[in-house]
């Protein structure tokens, strides 16, 4: 099975509608500035979709860490993880 | 100087969430009480489930075949501000939902019958009024989003202005329905607990609905005016799509603009009805902007949006009303839902109803888009005399001819050289226009997001705005389509449905506001001139064509006017028969850079009139109206009518033809859609072509062309209401 970075990557492609190859996204490529240079309408897409297929929130409690959460796919799968391990 | 005719408010309407008449709006204000509640007329599901709704009550109930909710609100608010007296000469409506409610659960339901659909379009609202109170002359519909009613405003008020009507029914409509409840929710623009305007703690805002309208009048009865319309001012931010400019700086323009154009100074504002909408990032913008323009020295203010609800389309017209009531009753409305005011905004809200007198009004209105609109209402004159100078204005014949600076096109054959080059040898342009012949109009990562209307909106501006020559962005900025950006619309909805009503697409959401194109066409030119969107079926093209000319009459210098039709291969067969016209079926548009008439070279347009019968019926409109035209000058001048049929009308248009040959007997009629294909927006493309015409003397119709003697044309559009436009060298 894909690894969570694999598939937050199709579902990045996919939903933002990037005409990049997923193979062409690094782990740690920054998703802002200076790498796929996306911005603050992707971040509530990016939102939308880890909702539909991870079943994580993101919330406005969470904005103190949209920095931190959105660096990387590295990152969002790091709170991904982090979301499905904490208790419900 | 001739003084312009003032322009007073002799009737309102209201409907929204707590109150169903003007009457228990004032009650409500009094004592405010808001009502806010889970929504009963869609399903929700998962973490939707929760969220507080405006909704208006007792509407629920309907018959399957009734009418959507967005036009029995707009009825119900437009009969009570028409009251018992004669229908108005014209209707200008905003709003940004039109007949969605019914078309969702038709589309859910896979509903394919056209009828199922037949309300859909946004003009259908307006147009529903127009037939239910018999209006003849313009019937305009406004999609600016949550600035809507505030531009409907202000395009009645250049109406009066100009001497084109006398009374004018102005407001906006909109009902709650699933794409903008989980459109605001998926942008987490949605507060959880309500709306709370300006409070430290606010999460967003509470999606409302309702109606309002104004009744406009420029020679009223002295005992009938409730309030006086002394300005409006509008402007763009184009700065972001949804988010507002943190500074306000679009904001702060529009309010200077409304107030310059009442006259009057900040100082003599009594109050301030803010947009406050309660999100983190509006009432940020808007107390930088109303510290911009009214400096430390603040006038009474309150955001009303946590008693109503947030109406979208609609809220500024509710507003418009709430204003009204603040002058005729001497009363400063409550900042409903307020626990904690922010400090760091540095206003002080009315906490309370307070009784003051209450002269002068700032009403504002900001949207997705960038797109800003400000009034400014005043209490009624005391003297009879004061009116005067309005009723001794003499009405305009017509509206000047504009030049044309610049052109574009696009038709299933390319661009307006490659189009007029098909046409020429004798060869339809019909059909869908190729991808390579708009996908290059800006950067990629600009239209990355982008789908079909906003890319061939964008790739018809930069082309006319490049053939103008012109390098400062235009004054002004107007956008006609009738149904709007569709695949965004499309893929939200079926998104939505396929998650259980749960989860879609915020780019979807935001793309699919009827503005939204116009929108991105601004953020491209880095135009923050006024920025309209007009949605009025077949007639979005005139439309616009009408309200730059009124706004260019009051001194805008140039204008990009522009209409187009994106085909999606399900909804636009559902919603448009033009789209189910086999080979003729087709989308695209132009663009037209436009000037005051210089007097150089080049060819001018000019919006002749709009004629409806007033129920609804196309035969012996456009005859009607050419008749009128007639009046004016003789129809002989022209050396070609060019005749839009929409496929919609049918077999009605044969009698209508034939009646109009006999009419103009020394002209061809050339019923233009056959060659240029079935849209909405077609007859932009029809007077792009127009305007190459008169210059070169040769219309591109059959192989050598129709050579014009006279360098004329005429462009009439049959229809319930008919319009009439010319194009001369």
């Amino acid at each position: 099975m894909a690894t969570l970075e694999q598939q937050i990557k199709e579902r990045l492609v996919e939903a933002l509608g990037l005409k990049i190859a997923v193979a062409a996204i690094d782990d740690n490529t920054p998703l802002f500035a200076g790498g796929l240079g996306l911005d603050s309408v992707d971040v509530l897409e990016i939102a939308a979709m880890l909702s539909l297929h991870f079943n994580v929130e993101i919330t406005a409690g969470d904005s103190g860490r949209y920095r931190e959460i959105f660096a990387s796919v590295h990152s969002l799968a790091d709170f991904v993880r982090e979301r499905q391990a904490a208790p419900k | 100087m001739i003084p312009r005719p003032r322009v007073f408010v002799t009737g309102m309407g209201v409907i929204c969430a707590g109150a169903g008449s003007v009457a228990e709006l004032r009650r409500l204000l009094r004592e405010p009480k808001r009502s806010f509640q889970l929504p009963t007329v869609f399903p929700t599901a998962g973490e939707s489930a929760g969220l507080p709704v405006a909704q208006v009550s007792g509407f629920d109930v309907a018959p399957p075949d009734a009418l959507p909710r967005t036009h029995r609100l707009a009825l119900q608010a437009a009969r009570e501000a028409l009251g018992v007296g004669p229908a108005p000469d014209a209707i200008v409506l905003g709003t940004t939902t039109g007949g969605i409610l019914t078309t969702e659960f038709a589309l859910q339901a896979g509903c394919t019958a056209p009828g199922a659909y037949r309300f859909h379009g946004l003009h259908t609202v307006a147009e529903h009024l127009a037939v239910s109170l018999g209006v003849r002359g313009p019937v305009v519909t406004v999609s600016t989003a949550c600035s809507s009613a505030a531009v409907a405003m202000s395009v009645a008020t250049a109406l009066l202005r100009s001497g084109l009507a006398r009374r004018v029914l102005a407001g906006a409509a909109d009902c709650i329905c699933r794409l903008t409840f989980h459109g605001f929710r998926q942008l987490q623009l949605v507060a959880p607990q309500g709306s709370a305007p300006l409070d430290i703690q606010r999460a967003g805002m509470t999606v409302g609905e309702g109606a309002g309208f104004l009744l406009l009048e420029s020679a009223p009865n002295q005992r009938a005016i409730v309030a006086e319309v002394l300005g409006t001012g509008m402007s763009c931010d184009a700065y972001h799509a949804t988010s507002p400019h943190p500074e306000g700086t679009g904001a702060g323009l529009a309010m200077r603009r409304a107030l310059q154009d009442a006259g009057v100074d900040p100082s003599v504002i009594d109050y301030v009805n803010l947009h406050g909408t309660g999100t983190v990032d509006n009432d940020a913008a808007e107390a930088r902007a109303m510290r911009q323009v009214f400096g430390s020295s603040l006038p009474a203010l309150s955001s009303t949006k946590g008693l109503t609800g947030h109406a979208l389309a609609a809220a500024g017209a509710i507003e418009a009303v709430i204003c009204g009531i603040a002058i005729s009753d001497g009363l400063l409305p409550a900042n409903t839902g307020l626990q904690a005011v922010d400090e760091k905004l540095e206003l002080h809200p009315v906490r309370d109803p307070t009784r003051a007198r209450v002269g002068r009004v700032l009403s504002s209105s900001f949207g997705f888009g960038g797109n800003n609109a400000c009034l400014v209402l005043g209490e009624a004159p005391t003297a009879p005399a004061a009116i005067e100078v309005g009723t001794s204005h003499p009405p305009a014949a017509r509206l000047p001819p504009l030049r044309v600076a610049g052109a574009a096109c696009l038709t299933a054959s390319g661009d307006l050289a490659e189009t007029w080059k098909a046409l020429l040898a004798g060869q339809s342009v019909a059909g869908f226009v190729p991808e390579a012949a708009f996908s290059k109009a800006a950067p990629t990562a600009f239209i990355r997001r982008l789908r079909r209307l906003p890319r061939l909106m964008l790739a018809l501006a930069q082309t006319a705005s490049r053939a103008s020559g012109r390098t400062s962005p235009p004054d002004l900025l107007a956008a006609g389509t009738a149904w709007g950006p569709l695949a965004e619309t499309q893929d939200f909805l079926r998104k939505l449905f396929e998650t259980g009503d749960q989860f879609s697409s915020p780019m979807d959401f935001i793309g699919s506001v009827h503005n939204a194109p116009a929108g991105q066409v601004a953020l491209l030119l880095g135009a923050q001139a006024p920025n309209w969107t007009f949605s009025s079926g077949d007639r979005s093209f005139e439309q616009t064509l009408l309200c730059v000319s009124l706004a260019m009459t009051s001194g805008a210098p140039s204008a990009l006017v522009m209409a187009a039709e994106a085909h999606e291969a399900r909804l636009s067969p559902l919603f448009d028969p033009a789209a189910a016209t086999g080979p003729l079926a087709s989308d695209g548009g132009a663009a037209l850079v436009l000037v005051a008439d210089d007097g150089a070279p080049g060819a001018r347009v000019r919006w002749l009139g709009e004629n409806g019968n007033g129920d609804g019926s196309v035969q012996g409109a456009a005859v009607a109206l050419c008749a009128h035209l007639a009046a004016q000058a003789p129809l002989d001048c022209y050396d070609a009518v060019g005749v839009s049929v929409p496929a919609a009308i049918g077999a009605d248009a044969d009698a209508e033809l034939l009646r109009l040959t006999e009419m103009l007997p020394s002209c061809p009629l050339l019923t233009y859609r056959d060659r240029l294909g079935q849209h909405a927006s077609v007859s932009a493309t029809a007077t792009a072509l127009a305007a190459r015409a008169v210059v070169e003397g040769v219309l591109p119709f059959g192989p050598d062309g129709i050579s014009l003697r006279h360098r004329r044309l005429l462009l009439l559009l049959l229809g319930a209401h008919a319009t009439a436009v010319e194009v001369f060298a």
